[in-house]
């Protein structure tokens, strides 16, 4: 008898089963992790983000002058070197972008792509990678320096090429790593290479939901001749109602990836540092009919 | 001592019937329909999601919401991203979810007409749980049952916290639409 009741009681806590384990029973929805960083830049290195789907973004990369000065030139806020980005997402995994900036005077065109996004629930991956292509133009009249500049348009051109490899790990910290091969079609000296190949790392850590510590750094990965530094860049992402605003210090002038993986001339020891700031706007160019969105 | 036999035929039939007892008539949707709006004088904020599901018991009348609060789409991305950054915080809050019940259910003949019911339930939300008593509309179409219903969100009930930078931008008070239609499970 006493199993009969048993049995009862087992139908009885069935009946009685939530109605909520029933909607989580069979969940089919994979989720693809977002948000990994606010912007799409960590300090000057690429982060994993790209625009949304149908969101032209215009990004302006400020650095200021060496901070090395003091309040003679406001820590250097007197000069600037300055890039414009801009880049359009065509859907959640492509970006196409164009810069120009004035170091060299150098236009450059990117695709963003990414190829693996990290995800949960159906179908699990740890991490993102995502794949950023970059040529850019010199455009700047030769020198004494530079007399071939102007022999061969091929001269002028550069090309960047990166895996940026990351993950999310929980809603506060993401890391990422960055290998990097830049080749340029001319070179100084015959000395110098015309492949440099380099490992970038980057991360940020988030204090509050609208402010984050981003950090970045780069190591070349061969020789580079004695004015190289390891680049690299410490800041915070300041997000308000419409764009997000990053303030960062760093060895390197240029927020180029050319000028500061591989022209960066600064070090702490010496005082040679750089103020910069990126502050982007999006704007959408979605429809106003909700179904397409 | 001797051991004593259970017959398990009787057993088996009598796990069955009761089991059939309380067995559930469940009907099931998982992409109904939720939207909010904002609205205040500088912006008007909208946002819409298709993949709530919902299931409720046609025996008594009980019924149960889960929202991934992540499927929201904004016209706006970055509006999107600081809704689930910084206001419902969906990484640590993922889901929205209701749990609740039509009141005088046995009382309830569903029809094609539009029938006005009230239901009464806790809805779950950035992890604060508050009471709602609703009006709403049930009807049949076809093998279906669909339902409708709006009413407000008070945010300060779920403690979502706007910053001041855009407090002018959006509504303490954000009207909400929900609309199902449930399939036989």
């Amino acid at each position: 008898m006493k199993y009969i009741f048993l049995i009862f009681f087992i139908c009885l806590s069935y009946s009685q089963d939530d109605l909520l384990d029933i909607l989580n029973d069979e969940e089919v929805n994979v989720e693809y992790v977002q948000s990994a960083f606010k912007g799409t830049r960590v300090a000057n290195a690429q982060s994993l983000e790209i625009p949304a789907p149908k969101v032209l973004q215009f990004m302006i990369q400020h650095r200021f002058g060496s901070i090395e000065n003091g309040f003679y030139d406001l820590f250097g806020t007197d000069y600037a070197a300055i890039r414009y980005d801009f880049s359009y997402g065509f859907n959640d995994v492509l970006a196409l972008g164009a810069g120009r900036s004035s170091f060299d005077k150098v236009y450059d065109i990117f695709l963003k792509t990414k190829l693996i996004r990290q995800s949960k629930g159906v179908k699990n991956f740890p991490i993102s990678v995502i794949l950023f292509n970059d040529i850019g133009i010199k455009t700047n009249r030769k020198s004494e320096q530079t007399p071939a500049l102007k022999e061969n348009f091929s001269n002028r051109l550069l090309y960047i090429n990166q895996l940026i490899i990351g993950r999310k790990f929980n809603r506060n910290l993401s890391l990422q790593v960055l290998p990097t091969v830049i080749h340029r079609n001319l070179v100084l000296t015959p000395n110098e290479k015309h492949q440099l190949a380099s490992f970038g790392f980057a991360g940020r850590y988030k204090i509050t939901n609208q402010f984050s510590i981003n950090a970045d750094y780069f190591i070349p990965l061969e020789d580079r001749d004695s004015n190289y530094k390891n680049s690299f860049a410490v800041g915070f992402d300041y997000e308000t109602g419409g764009h997000v605003f990053q303030v960062m210090l760093s060895n390197a002038q240029g927020p180029y990836e050319f000028t500061f993986i591989e022209k960066a001339n600064g070090d702490p020891s010496s005082g040679k540092l750089y103020l910069g700031f990126n502050i982007s706007r999006a704007f959408s160019f979605k429809g106003n009919d909700s179904e397409t969105w | 001592m001797p051991v004593k036999r259970i017959n398990m035929n009787k057993v088996f039939f009598i796990s069955l019937l009761l089991s059939s007892l309380f067995a559930k008539d469940l009907y099931l949707t998982r992409s109904g329909n939720i939207d909010f709006f904002s609205s205040t004088p500088i912006e008007d904020i909208k946002a819409i999601n298709n993949q709530i599901s919902c299931v409720l018991d046609r025996n008594n009348g009980q019924f149960a919401f889960q929202v991934p609060i992540k499927a929201f789409t904004f016209k706006n991305a970055l509006m999107q991203e600081h809704f689930n950054e910084s206001y419902l915080e969906s990484d640590v809050y993922p889901k929205a979810v209701f749990k609740g019940k039509v009141l005088g259910w046995n009382n309830i003949e569903l029809s094609k007409d539009s029938l006005e019911v009230f239901i009464e339930g806790d809805l779950t939300m950035h992890g604060q749980t508050n009471k709602i008593k609703q009006s709403g509309a049930m009807w049949l179409s076809s093998d279906l049952i669909r339902g409708e219903c709006v009413f407000n969100v008070n945010l300060v009930d779920y403690n979502i916290k706007v910053p001041k930078i855009v407090r002018e931008n959006i509504a303490e008070i954000i009207k909400v639409n929900v609309s199902v239609e449930l399939k036989k499970k």
